[in-house]
Formats: C-alpha cells, sequence, structure tokens
C-alpha cells in the first residue's frame, strides 16, 4: 500500500514484487484485499499499477503507526465533535487522537461560521492534545504556531519544493494569497490540571475550478485554491501520513525557536503595512516581528513601536 | 536605534511580572515603556536620552491575582484565566452556557475565552448558584478579571 501511494509513476507487478521480497500471486491478493477496501487501482498492461483513489478502508490501517486512537467516518456532522466524545470518554489517554471524515455535514470554521467542502475533495481531520492547563495562554500561543507550522510542512513533504505555503496569522495557510487549508483550535479543561486541545484541519486537495461554480459565493470562490488548482494531484491519505508525522515531530519538541523560524520565514505579516484592532483602537504600520510568548511589534507612521498582545489583536 | 531583541526582552519582562511601566536610561539613549491596563494596549516609547541620571530599576513583580478570592457579599468569583475574548455561546445563535440562577458545580462550563483564534472552555471550578454575570458577549477581558460572581452551595 506504502509503495502504491508514495509512487510517482505506475509501478509494474515484477517491481513491486522486488520491493515487497513476495511472490507475485501474494502481491496480487493483497491488491484485491485493497480493492475490497475501496481503493481504485488502475491496471495498465504496458504500464503497470497506479492507486487512483485510497479508499477509506484502508485509512485506519494505514494510520494506525500514529495513534491506536483512531476514528473514520464516511460522513459526520464534524470532526471536532466526534474528537470531543472521544476526549470525554478516554480522558488524558487521548492525547495523539485522530478523526477523520470524508463528508462533513456541520463542518465549522470559527465562531459557527460553516466550512463548506464538496464530497471528497478535502481533508478534514481533528487531532488531540492534552497538556497541562496550567499555562493556558502560553499553551495556546505554541500550539497555533506549532499547528499551522506542521500542516504547512507536511504538505510540501508530499507536494516537493515547487509548492510555497504561506502562514497568515494567525491560522490560515494561503498559496499565491489563496485560502488553501484552515486550522481551528478549541480545548476543553479535563480537570486535575489537564487541558485537551481538540486541533481541527481542512485542507483543500481535490477542488476543482468546476466544484467552485456551484453552491459556493463567488466572493469565497475568488479567494480558494487547492493542492488540484496548483498542479498538484496527490492522495488525501499520503497527506494526512505526512501532516500528522509533522505534528509528532513539532508538538514534542521542547525547543521552539526552529518552529519559530519556520513561521517567520511563512509569514505574510513580517514587513506588511497592516491595520490591526486591538480592544477597539485601530492601530496602523508595519509589523516589524512577532514574538511567541507576546505578540506583534509594530512601527507606527510616527516610528513608534507598539507592542499587541496577540491574543486580543485582529487584522482588520 | 534599540536593538530590537532587547526591546522585547524587556517587553516580555514586562508581562511577565504584570509592570506597567518601565524607564532605562544610559549614557547615549533612554528607553520609557508603558503597558497597558485592562482595556488598552502597551505602547512602548522610544526617545532620546536627556542628561545621564542613573537607571530607574524596576517595581517589584504585582502578585497575580489568585481565583477564586472570597469577598465581603460572601459570594465567589470566577476569574479569566487568560487574556482574550469572552463569549457567552458556543457560537452566536446557540443558548448561552450559563444564565443568572443556574446552580453550577466545578466541572461547567461558564464560556468561552477565544486567544489567537483558539476557543478555550472556562470551567467554573467551584459549585455554588450564578449571582452576578459582569462581563457581556464579545468583550476583551484581561487575566484575571471577574466574570462572574456565585453564591456558594
Amino acid at each position: 500500500m506504502e509503495h502504491l501511494l508514495c509512487a510517482r509513476s505506475p509501478l509494474t507487478l515484477t517491481a513491486l514484487g522486488q520491493m515487497l521480497t513476495q511472490p507475485t500471486s501474494m502481491i496480487l491478493q493483497s491488491l484485491d484485499r485493497l480493492r475490497q477496501a475501496g481503493c481504485e487501482i488502475e491496471q495498465q498492461p504496458a504500464l503497470g499499477l497506479q492507486l487512483d483513489h485510497a479508499g477509506l478502508g484502508v485509512w485506519s490501517d494505514y494510520l494506525q503507526r500514529h495513534t491506536p486512537l483512531l476514528e473514520v467516518y464516511q460522513q459526520i456532522g464534524s470532526t471536532q465533535d466526534a474528537l470531543r466524545r472521544l476526549i470525554e470518554s478516554v480522558g488524558i489517554q487521548a492525547d495523539g487522537a485522530v478523526t477523520i471524515a470524508d463528508i462533513q455535514t456541520a463542518g465549522r470554521g470559527r465562531l459557527g461560521r460553516s466550512w463548506i467542502a464538496p464530497p471528497g475533495s478535502c481533508l478534514l481531520f481533528s487531532r488531540a492534545w492534552v497538556g497541562r492547563a496550567s499555562d493556558i495562554a502560553s499553551t495556546i500561543n505554541r500550539l497555533t504556531f506549532s499547528t499551522a507550522v506542521a500542516v504547512a510542512v507536511g504538505i510540501e513533504q508530499v507536494t516537493g519544493p515547487n509548492l510555497h505555503i504561506n502562514i497568515k496569522w494567525p491560522n490560515d495557510l494561503l498559496i499565491d494569497g489563496r485560502k488553501l487549508a484552515g486550522i481551528l483550535v478549541e480545548t476543553v479543561n479535563l480537570g486535575q490540571g489537564q487541558l485537551a486541545a481538540m486541533i481541527g484541519v481542512g485542507i483543500n486537495i481535490n477542488i476543482r475550478p468546476e466544484d467552485l461554480t456551484l453552491d459556493i459565493p463567488s466572493d469565497v470562490a475568488d479567494q480558494l485554491t487547492s493542492l488540484f488548482m496548483c498542479g498538484q494531484s496527490v492522495d488525501r491519505l499520503q497527506v494526512l501520513d505526512s501532516v500528522l508525522q509533522q505534528m509528532n515531530v513539532i508538538y514534542q519538541a521542547t525547543d521552539l525557536s526552529t518552529v519559530l523560524d519556520e513561521w517567520r520565514q511563512r509569514s505574510q505579516l513580517i514587513g506588511q503595512e497592516v491595520r490591526l484592532q486591538n480592544n477597539g483602537q485601530l492601530y496602523e504600520g508595519q509589523v516589524v516581528d512577532l514574538d511567541l510568548d507576546e505578540g506583534l511589534i509594530l512601527r507606527t507612521e510616527t516610528g513608534t513601536l507598539v507592542h499587541l498582545p496577540a491574543a486580543t489583536t485582529t487584522i482588520v | 536605534m534599540v536593538d530590537l531583541k532587547k526591546l522585547r526582552e524587556l517587553v516580555k519582562l514586562m508581562a511577565t511580572n504584570d509592570l506597567t511601566e518601565l524607564d532605562l536610561q544610559d549614557e547615549t539613549e533612554r528607553i520609557t515603556l508603558k503597558r497597558g491596563g485592562p482595556g488598552t494596549a502597551a505602547e512602548p516609547v522610544v526617545v532620546a536620552a536627556p542628561a545621564p541620571v542613573a537607571a530607574v530599576a524596576p517595581a517589584p513583580a504585582a502578585e497575580a491575582p489568585a481565583a477564586p478570592v472570597e469577598e465581603d457579599d460572601g459570594l465567589l468569583e470566577i476569574t479569566s484565566p487568560m487574556v482574550g475574548t469572552y463569549y457567552a455561546s458556543s457560537s452566536p445563535d446557540a443558548k448561552p452556557f450559563i444564565a443568572l440562577g443556574d446552580t453550577i458545580n466545578a466541572e461547567t462550563v461558564v464560556c468561552l475565552v477565544e486567544a489567537m483564534k483558539v476557543f478555550n472552555e472556562i470551567p467554573a471550578e467551584i459549585s455554588g448558584t450564578i449571582e452576578k454575570i459582569l462581563v457581556e458577549s464579545g468583550q476583551a477581558i484581561e487575566f484575571g478579571q471577574i466574570l462572574f460572581k456565585v453564591k456558594p452551595s
């Protein structure tokens, strides 16, 4: 399965046999099982085998190496709600748990805004993170930065260096100014000093230009992009595998300076002229830097440096 | 011009110790940093140094407000564990988490506080009946700010 998923060009049966050191008969049986699980595998006499689509049936097996707590739904209200139920039932054991949906019927953006996705075109999942509840402000700062970096790096590991993903502060991923992915984080208190975060991620993988003409308002469609629209034909499972891998590494990192450097490089904010709002006051100027703990440093037109806490600042 | 890194460290120092004003001076320059109290943003101002004067030592750190605190009125307080925006319900058209007169226990979720687009459910951590709601949905709140007053059960 892994060989087929990661292959950039079709593989012959013989080549696959050599990679797996298995006889052709066993490989044919494995392929049958993959097909039964919903995988579409194209077999052309001249070229060989190519995986067109990894069926949901193989997702949970393939992703077991990241976590034993994995729920794959064909259709669900929202992966955040599914993860919340899982956290409520297993408590702190839920750390690293993942819920995935092929289709979301009640996907959420911020504050109850809905998240629209044509069936099968997006990678929609939520991952649990469990940690201490004592320093909530620094925890969420850390999670926000780390998640944006993990998702961006995870995607680029699959697509290669031709794609450059930017981070729009604090939680959107963009390619050429159009939205590729969104992140929504919610936390619940588990009691006994423990906090669980539900990190919800939506990545536009296979949305095609023609999908955008249907039900989506044109102002939304103009700001959207997908990996397919950027010339990248990849399977959702492969992207998820790579992003989960990055999350596991980055969330466990003790030194965040590399993550922050990566974040700065991808940030669309540093050096930009922006208008910001903080507690009802409006600020205009150039963003000088962003600090992990304390927030934005802005140079106003008069040359004054203003420090604005990230937690309460919005871009207008 | 002041080193940005140094400036950042100073800002961090102020925030960590909850200082509102910091005045530093040496031969070449003088830095005055002001950090807002509730409802205002910090505004660091860098000015040229006048005649050299001894540097002013930072004031001792203020105690972080402890929650919950019992007051004269016999009511307990639920305070915000973080800076952010207060939301009374999970979405604009949803029912508020709590209303006046509601009975709550330590695990009752009383509100959401949003910071950096992260939505955090805040548990009551105390038991009783909601007597006063001191904040409005959408309002910016500070660390330690009193959100609710609770009559202990």
